[in-house]
């Protein structure tokens, strides 16, 4: 969960640490008296953390010293500017370190500074967010039908958006260093082009097989490569976006082939792991054009470190979350991937997040409980997909697989979770999924569940009848009325059968009342 | 460059040259006065002593490395030499006859006179024989060549005696020197002279004069005074110094052994001792300079300073205040207030700066300050301020030059009292010189961090910013500020260089941001609306910076270059669109500014970088944007003044040499002009100040 967020008066600068795997990125900023921000400090330092880690699946010791060096250093100028509040995140390499953990202990005691990974899905949602930000100006509010790539070194990112809406977001293990790690030997200048082409589509294919990808009218890049990239197209500094072409591409290609790394890093001006990644990049790039059977890319010049941020200043001011909409609707497609009854989901979320508003003093959780339980409501018979027996356990693993974006690793467990106690079965100390979540998650999952137990159990018919349902609480009783519905006999037997878990988590027996 | 083939450029040490011998021109011009003479005597032998330390020394280097390039303007190694030598003696033999001539004598009509000793009364070499004796006997060490003493390591730049000796008993000729102590005033007034003038000696004729002190029974045979100039061009490997600045201490030790690269002997000195000492020293026939004058002219340049007879100097120019900053108001409101604050040392005074870092030392918002220093003065405020505002708390971080050529010995000193007092020392960039001018302070206002920087196209030497013309801007542009924070991060190797808003930094985007300027400006070119480029430096050296400065004349480009010292550039090759002007005054031209037409949009730039390669490839060096109306205008208005000096003013022509400027008139001078136009502006401003106070009161 994100932490409880209480707006300041002045927060004073605020910094992102941003560890990649080819760089260590420091941004100190500060939000002005208009609003405007402002900023102060911007330290990047190069440090070769991806290559080792595709190649080894860890970082070394000497590296563990170097990243602390970095940071320390970043310290002393956050020191110097006050910052009172910062974010230091670790993407790809650190994400994929078998020894990720030892790693952050380490940095933390010989720098104080927190490091914590960011995963695939936060990272989709800081990038998404980010990217419509930087785009609003070109394309209005929504990104129509797009396709959006996060080229990173060692994995990258495919988000699918349609009519405006995130429909998923998947990483994949295909970076544009790690396809030169992992086929070492292959490629040499001049035939990259022939090794890595089968590879990039078979891997994107494979992503793209479950999501109707294909019919994107535009394709999104993103990534330090393609940034580069869009600069050698005639990018002008500062401008939110850029556009590369399928000629620009092939220009680049071009004038690279058969380049070594140090040669094109000398000749463009780029660190030699951003030299290394411009022909790997490139065939990605028009592998994903040829998909989307469009000829250009459009380049937001964002990055992790602005979109986190962003993020870090919208927490500041007490903002909600923007991305929410997207968590939703990547919930109903990930629904539809598995057959889902829309409507019947759609009206148990209604009446789940009616009920959770409805008994705030009751359950006493934060905003972002509320996101959880719809998203849990969308998706609790997914499990149907495979098999009506124990449909429940099967929705539980299908959401713990699942990937969805802005929701983080802990709150996927919570949600399936969620998910498995939607019917039959109350927690037992046998359950271990259950019984491996913190205290205070598990009395959140049993709030959660118990809340959408009733809300399922209220559209058995799965007719979506419940409108203008009033929620009471009176005496130790919770009161639900329907005004529109004399015969109420499947709801009664539904409720007979799950407000069990309600009575047992609040208190409070659930009453159905129709009109007299 | 080779497509062009050579004699497109001017030989760099000819050039240089050419510049001394302006300063030369100088001590000649009968319109200065006779101290100031005499300074421009001082200046062209302190000038002369750092070419034959570095260049003509690099030169030699280049010989016994076995170097066989050949300079941008065609000319060998052993033919450049041959060059310089006869250049440096005709030079020197024409500032012997200015100061031997015209100054010394003039000055004598005034009562200060400079004598030979022999020329002194009795009574005077009697009143001599006792400050021998109090004071300078004490601190002379001699030291005797034979078969048990080797031949000793004389030091550079100082004065020798060499005094051959023979014992009366045994007639063995015994070979001694006697180092003239530099801690003595070189120049001895002689008491006894009635009021009014004075007397002076120069010290080594006096302890000639008492030698026979020094060497008991043993009769001196000949002595003369001698001055060895050694190699100080030193680079320091850094790859082999994990402690640089230990290693610089050790090369500074070593300094003393380099090689010799010329002997100065009095004229009257005995030629076999000076064959002798010739090849002790090994040194080259040519390099061998004979004096008519005493040696080490450069000890000229306070001399009568003391006197103080009407019109023997000329009149000061007191530095004016910065108007924006008066007393009273604090540095940091100033600048808010104005947004940019230009300083123009030395029309105005210097003390902003130094008020400025003392005001942030003890200001208990700020947070941070943070400061390149490349020549500091002797007991500089602004060192001591830092020094103050580390001890107060705030994070201060100063990046130390140690490598400043000649200041390195006292660039160490502040270094060390710098780190004692708690501050961040960097010393420098591993092969790079720092030679950009920041200062930036981190100040913490209303819960927001606000910074103010200081950007100056000369050091922060409160000495020399009363001599050299520079041009310091405060400001607290954002955008700039963000620049100057990340090029202190830079320096410090915390970052890698960013994109840059504003600044163009050198060794990264400096000659590339040039380049694009001038190319511009060639493309923007038409003859309806011909492009213009007013360029101010102290040299213009680098090869491919010229050519683009010829093509871009030939588009059509109108060029102006102000340059005070060397100037590669060769007109003929301008299409008749290149100017160059070298002024040489009172005070020396230290400032970098540059201007582009751009279409009609002009920009404005100063910069801490010559167009020399050391500066845009070997040196973190800055380039700045100028965007405050006011300060553009006087900008436009200062290199309008020094377009049109005629009477400080040089012109190179087409066949390479200068324009002399004898003429009587002093009615263009550039430097008095802007001191006037400083005056009248100040007048303007006060005047303004006081408007609000008068406007009614409506309501």
């Amino acid at each position: 969960m994100p932490p409880d967020c209480t707006p300041l008066q002045t927060p004073g600068p605020l910094a992102v640490i941003d560890l990649g795997a080819h760089s260590a990125r420091l941004e100190i900023a500060q939000i002005l008296p208009d609003g405007q921000i402002e900023e102060i400090q911007h330290l990047t330092q190069p440090i070769r953390l991806g290559a080792e880690v595709f190649v080894d699946g860890r970082i070394h010791s000497a590296n563990v010293k170097l990243v602390a060096k970095i940071l320390a250093d970043f310290s002393t100028v956050m020191a110097e500017c006050r910052v009172q509040r910062y974010k230091a995140i670790a993407t790809s390499a650190v994400r994929e370190a078998t020894n990720r953990e030892i790693f952050l202990s380490r940095v933390e005691r010989l720098t104080g500074i927190q490091l914590d990974i960011l995963e695939a899905p936060e990272e989709a949602r800081l990038i998404y967010l980010a990217l419509k930000e930087a785009l609003a100006g070109e394309l209005g509010p929504g990104i129509g039908n797009a396709l959006i790539c996060v080229i990173g070194t060692g994995a990258s990112l495919l988000m699918h958006v349609r009519d405006g809406r995130l429909q998923c977001a998947e990483s994949v293990r295909l970076g544009t260093i790690r396809m030169i790690e992992e086929l070492a030997g292959s490629v040499t200048p001049g035939h990259a082009r022939e090794v890595l082409d089968p590879f990039i589509s078979t891997m994107i294919d494979w992503s793209g097989r479950f999501s109707a990808v294909t019919q994107s009218d535009r394709l999104i890049a993103i990534g330090s490569t393609v940034r580069s990239l869009a600069r050698f197209s005639g990018h002008k500094p500062r401008s939110r976006h850029a556009e590369i072409t399928r000629d620009d591409l092939r220009v680049i290609a071009t004038r690279t082939a058969g380049k070594a790394a140090t040669d094109i890093a000398a000749e463009w001006q780029l660190s030699d792991t951003l030299a290394e990644s411009v022909q790997p990049c490139c065939v990605m790039l028009e592998n994903l054009i040829d998909i989307v059977a469009t000829d250009r890319v459009l380049v937001p010049m964002v990055n992790t470190r602005d979109a986190v941020l962003s993020d870090l200043i919208r927490e500041v001011r007490g903002e909600s979350d923007p991305f929410e909409p997207e968590i939703i609707s990547a919930a109903e497609h990930l629904g539809r991937k598995y057959h889902y009854d829309q409507d019947h989901a759609r009206a148990v979320a209604n009446v789940a997040v009616r009920l959770f508003d409805e008994l705030q003093e009751l359950h006493e959780l934060p905003p972002r409980a509320r996101l959880l339980l719809e998203v849990a409501a969308i998706l609790h018979d997914i499990g149907f997909f495979i098999s009506n027996q124990e449909h429940h356990k099967h929705s539980f693993y299908l959401i713990a697989h699942s990937e969805l974006p802005g929701i983080t690793p802990e709150e996927k467990r919570i949600l399936s979770v969620v998910g498995r106690y939607h019917r039959r079965s109350m927690p037992k100390a046998s359950h271990t999924e259950y019984t491996s979540l913190s205290p205070e998650n598990r009395l959140l999952v049993s709030k959660l569940a118990a809340i959408l137990r009733v809300a399922d159990s209220l559209d058995r018919s799965h007719t979506g009848r419940l409108r203008g349902l009033k929620i009471q609480v009176e005496d130790e009783r919770l009161v639900l009325f329907s005004p529109a519905f004399r015969d109420l006999g499947l709801e009664r037997w539904g409720l007979s059968r799950k407000a069990d878990m309600f009575e047992d988590v609040f208190g409070l027996r659930v009453v159905m009342m129709g009109q007299q | 460059m080779s497509t062009h083939g050579a004699k497109r450029f001017r030989n760099r040490e000819l050039s240089w040259l050419a510049f001394n011998g302006r300063v030369l021109d100088e001590a000649g011009d009968r319109r200065n006065s006779l101290l100031d003479r005499l300074k421009f005597i001082a200046i062209f032998s302190s000038n002369l002593d750092e070419f034959f330390m570095v260049r003509v020394a690099g030169l030699y280097q280049q010989i016994e490395s076995g170097s066989r390039g050949v300079a941008p303007c065609g000319t060998t190694v052993p033919e450049q030499l041959r060059l310089v030598h006869r250049r440096v003696r005709d030079l020197v033999k024409r500032q012997e006859r200015y100061l031997l001539e015209q100054i010394l004598p003039g000055l004598e009509a005034h009562g200060i006179a400079l004598c030979s000793v022999r020329d002194l009364g009795r009574e005077e070499r009697e009143s001599l024989l006792q400050l021998f004796e109090a004071d300078i006997l004490p601190v002379l060490t001699p030291v005797a060549v034979d078969t048990s003493h080797p031949f000793p390591i004389l030091t550079s730049g100082a004065i020798e005696l060499l005094v051959e000796l023979r014992n009366p008993q045994s007639g063995e000729i015994v070979r001694a020197f006697v180092e003239v102590p530099k801690g003595l005033p070189r120049f001895v007034q002689v008491a006894g002279n009635d009021g009014g003038g004075a007397i002076h000696v120069p010290l080594e004729e006096v302890i000639v004069d008492h030698a026979h002190r020094l060497f008991g029974s043993n009769i001196i045979q000949a002595v003369f005074p001698f001055r060895v100039t050694r190699d100080m061009d030193f680079s320091v490997d850094e790859d082999d110094a994990s402690d640089l600045l230990s290693h610089l201490e050790k090369q500074l030790r070593r300094r003393r052994r380099r090689a010799p690269v010329r002997l100065e002997v009095a004229k009257d000195a005995p030629r076999a001792l000076v064959t002798w000492l010739r090849d002790e020293l090994e040194v080259d026939g040519p390099s061998v300079y004979r004096a008519r004058a005493p040696l080490d002219l450069a000890a000229f340049m306070d001399f009568g300073a003391a006197a103080e007879v009407p019109g023997l100097a000329e009149q000061a120019w007191p530095a004016l205040d910065v108007s924006p900053m008066p007393e009273g108001m604090s540095a940091f409101e100033a600048i808010t207030n104005a947004r940019t604050i230009p300083v123009f040392p030395p029309f105005e005074r210097f003390d902003p700066v130094v008020r400025f870092l003392a005001e942030a030392a003890v200001d208990p918002d700020v947070l941070a300050i943070k400061q390149t220093l490349y020549r500091v003065s002797g007991d500089s405020p602004v060192v001591k301020a830092l020094q103050q505002a580390a001890e107060n708390g705030k994070q201060v971080t100063v990046i130390v030059e140690v490598k400043a050529r000649f200041d390195e010995e006292r660039n160490i000193a502040w270094a060390r009292r710098l780190e004692e007092s708690g501050a961040h020392v960097v010393y420098g960039i591993r092969g790079l010189k720092v030679h950009c001018k920041a200062l930036l302070v981190v100040r913490r206002e209303e819960g927001m961090i606000r910074r103010y920087v200081h950007l100056a196209t000369g050091n922060y030497n409160d000495r020399t910013a009363k001599l050299y013309t520079d041009i310091g801007i405060f400001a607290t542009d954002p955008h700039l500020c963000r620049d100057v924070g990340a090029l202190f991060n830079l320096m410090t190797g915390y970052s890698n260089p960013p994109d840059w808003y504003k600044l163009a930094v050198a060794p990264f985007d400096l000659r590339r941001t040039f380049n694009a300027l001038i190319d511009r400006e060639a493309r923007l070119s038409s003859g309806h609306r011909p492009g213009r480029i007013v360029a101010k430096m102290n040299a213009l050296v680098d090869p491919g910076v010229i050519e683009r400065l010829y093509a871009a004349a030939a588009a059509g480009v109108r060029i102006d270059l102000i340059v005070r010292g060397t100037c590669c550039l060769r007109p003929k090759f301008g299409c008749g669109n290149i100017r160059v002007v070298s002024i040489v005054d009172r005070y020396l031209e230290h400032s970098r500014v540059f201007y582009f037409e751009n279409g009609g949009l002009p920009e404005y730039y100063l910069s801490s970088a010559d167009w020399m390669p050391r500066n845009l490839d070997r040196r973190i060096e800055i380039l700045f944007p100028v965007e405050d109306a006011a300060t553009r205008e006087l900008l436009m208005r200062m290199l309008a003044l020094q377009l049109g000096d005629r009477a400080k003013g040089r012109r190179l022509l087409p066949d390479d040499r200068y324009t002399q400027c004898f003429g009587r008139s002093y009615a263009t001078r550039s430097q008095r002009s802007t001191y006037e136009l400083f005056v009248r502006r100040r007048t303007v401003q006060r005047h303004h100040q006081v408007q609000p106070i008068l406007t009614p009161i409506t309501g």
